[in-house]
């Protein structure tokens, strides 16, 4: 697997980084299974680095719809944004899995904010706090915090902007439920700083390994 | 006779802590390693006896229970356990149905020694 970008020792790097997170999403993925009551199918997950401003078109596609969105924002030791973003549609059927209404609503209601707020929550929680104790750390957080409407103003609001800004690492991977079929995006967008305290963290584990 | 083990992960990064872990609980074995099921299939071709051999799950091409039914074929002997980040309880009662051992990541010497004890899932 490529490592697009990222510097350094990029290979060796890319590859810890991708392992890391992979055994983060197990753990989320295993978490919205038993919300929903059926089994998740992933993705194999991705890493680049890229501008920041190309993460909505490697996301979304040509996609320009409405999106919903749940951020939580990563403070310490290194900075970043973790989401899970559900494309149009998707956070609707998945809200109406995990709480049947009669009605038969288009869009998402209040409700079903708080609802797909706390999925989110649990996912995205998983995701950091298997990071953390894998890199023996603590990853401090803000708390999670919900966002829907057109992408460009969603993902806007999630510091990934349309034009300009700094490069990003990325790191993704799909969840899809496939009754009903529905797939949302979870991805870390970890400033290019966060590269070195990583690094470091990850030299830990190896030393730490039986010689 | 030297015991051969073959790690089948696409993560250089797992392959080698598991290759670490296991330096230390089998120090005799030969270890062969292959980044997916593609690979671990002509490695096996090259290796005439294979005693234990880990697989990853979310790996390109074939998941890891389908390679490990591909081994099974052809080294009926081999015991064999799929390592995954993947817990979902679906997924490891489909694997411990087909008679494979499972192991949750992140690999640690214990679950690894649990394998070779022939103990339940770690």
């Amino acid at each position: 697997m490529s490592a697009p970008g990222v510097p350094g020792d990029s290979l060796a790097l890319h590859d810890a980084l991708l392992e890391l997170f992979n055994v983060g999403i197990g753990r989320a993925a295993a978490s919205l299974a038993q919300l929903a009551g059926d089994e998740i199918a992933l993705s194999l997950p991705w890493l680049e680095l890229t501008p920041r401003q190309d993460v909505r078109r490697r996301l979304l596609g040509a996609h320009t719809g409405d999106v919903a969105a749940v951020l939580t924002t990563l403070m310490a030791p290194f900075q970043g944004n973790a989401l899970m973003v559900f494309p149009e549609g998707e956070g609707l059927r998945l809200a109406r899995l995990l709480a049947p209404a009669p009605e038969t609503a288009a869009h998402l209601s209040a409700a079903d904010h708080d609802l797909l707020l706390e999925v989110g929550n649990i996912v995205l929680n998983a995701v950091i706090g298997s990071l953390a104790n894998q890199l023996g750390a603590e990853i401090v957080t803000h708390n999670p915090v919900w966002f829907d409407g057109p992408a460009e103003q969603v993902l806007g609001a999630a510091g990934i902007p349309l034009e300009q800004g700094d490069d990003v690492v990325l790191l993704c991977i799909d969840l899809t439920l496939l009754e009903p079929p529905l797939t949302t995006h979870v991805l870390l967008l970890l400033d290019v700083g966060a590269l070195d305290a990583l690094e470091q963290a990850i030299a830990q584990i190896l030393r730490a390994l039986p010689a | 006779m030297v015991e051969t083990l073959l790690i089948v992960d696409d993560a250089r990064f797992a392959r080698l802590m598991i290759r670490s872990y296991i330096e230390r609980l089998r120090p005799e074995a030969t270890i062969v390693e292959a980044g997916d099921g593609a690979e671990a299939l002509a490695v096996i071709e090259r290796t005439p006896v294979l005693d234990w051999c880990t697989i990853d799950y979310n790996m390109p091409g074939d998941n890891g229970l389908v390679v490990a039914e591909k081994i099974r074929a052809l080294r009926p002997a081999a015991r064999l356990s799929v390592i995954t980040a993947n817990v979902q309880d679906t997924l490891r009662q489909r694997i411990l149905e087909a008679g494979i051992h499972f192991i949750a990541k992140p690999v640690t010497e214990a679950k690894l020694a649990a394998f070779f004890d022939g103990q339940a899932a770690g």
